[in-house]
């Protein structure tokens, strides 16, 4: 990472050493990050995982629209930023896509415990940006892909469904993305049914589930 | 068979008799037209000293959609799904009659043994695919 000291008291950081090389750039301008490319969503993800991976990046976020997450810290960085924004960014991007996904998941994030009186749990922030880094992955992959309908899950994870012509793929959403999605991939053509249920271990693994469904004929 | 915990008598239910689930308005798939598996998730509970895997339904001889659809504890309205009794008994659940004194209708659908992860999300989908959403409030409509 190289941090370049600006006029006005802002810094522009370059997240050279994480993917997305030449696109990685954004902005904190006092202390609150401003955002320059539609590719912020790759780079927050690729933080957290890197929190995950290493204790030496600690990372860290005030929120300053009183809605806290996990604090996190990278480097010695001071991120600041607005949930509002954070999630609006990423509506500039496959619009159509994100702001249904964005504004469901945002709808998730405020339910609480017991939401379907049955003792649900509420749907945790691990699981929301789990879920947004797999939709932008897909949107990435796929830009043309269907638009998924999403459910929380009572144990706090996303049941999501997928529906292409007569195939349909439902799958779990993990609070871990380490953990596993199960998934189930439908064919209802002609009136026959073919149906398969597996476990996808982490979202690479999903993503390769999602890409046979989306471009195999047989499924 | 005597309940001893209710004072109404636990009876048979009839495969082809309908149960009735609330379901939480987001987990209505509007293009499917169906609830997803999250409107039946079968949750860990104990009964009788083992833990077993189930949900909870109301039956239709002793209820009605829009008796179901009102939470207990916090009264708000919630849809309502249909299911014959014969459609978890397909994927190997339990379905008995469990009343309390304050719902004669109340059942336990519910497994046997413990399931994996998989199984479960299994029988969750299939009782999804299988039950017709027949209730919703105003408000849900509206939202």
């Amino acid at each position: 990472m190289k941090i370049i000291e600006n006029e006005k008291n802002t810094s522009t950081i370059y997240l050279n050493d994480i993917n997305e090389t030449n696109k990685s750039e954004y902005e904190i301008l006092n202390k609150d990050i401003t955002i320059k490319d539609d590719y912020f969503f790759s780079i927050f993800t690729n933080i957290l995982n890197r929190k995950r991976n290493s204790h030496e990046h600690f990372v860290y976020y005030e929120v300053s629209n009183s809605y806290h997450i996990n604090p996190i810290q990278i480097n010695n960085i001071e991120f600041r930023y607005n949930k509002e924004k954070w999630l609006n960014i990423k509506m500039n991007r496959d619009r159509l896509f994100s702001e249904n996904i964005i504004t469901q998941l945002k709808n998730f994030s405020k339910l609480e415990d017991n939401w379907d009186s049955y003792g649900a749990s509420k749907i945790s922030w691990s699981t929301i940006v789990n879920a947004i880094e797999f939709f932008m992955k897909i949107v990435d992959k796929y830009p043309n892909s269907p638009i998924p309908f999403i459910s929380p899950y009572p144990d706090g994870r996303i049941n999501v469904e997928w529906q292409k012509f007569s195939k349909e793929l439902h799958h779990l959403i993990p609070k871990d993305k380490s953990n596993y999605f199960i998934y189930r991939m439908i064919n209802r053509k002609e009136g026959a049914l073919k149906d398969y249920y597996d476990k996808a271990i982490g979202i690479d693994d999903m993503l390769k589930i999602f890409s046979i469904w989306y471009s195999d004929d047989q499924f | 068979m005597i309940n001893f915990e209710s004072e109404y008598i636990e009876e048979c239910i009839p495969d082809n008799d309908f149960l009735y689930r609330r379901a939480f308005y987001k987990t209505f798939n509007q293009k499917t037209g169906k609830f997803t598996a999250s409107a039946f998730k079968l949750k860990s509970f104990k009964s009788k000293g083992k833990n077993k895997k189930g949900f909870s339904a109301n039956w239709n001889k002793y209820s009605t959609p829009e008796k179901t659809s009102i939470d207990p504890i916090s009264n708000k309205k919630f849809c309502v799904g249909e299911f014959k009794a014969i459609i978890p008994r397909k994927v190997d659940l339990n379905v008995n009659h469990t009343p309390s004194n304050y719902n004669q209708s109340h059942c336990t659908i519910s497994a046997e043994k413990l399931l994996e992860d998989i199984d479960i999300y299994k029988a969750e989908e299939s009782i999804a695919e299988n039950c017709i959403p027949i209730y919703f409030p105003n408000e849900t409509i509206k939202s």
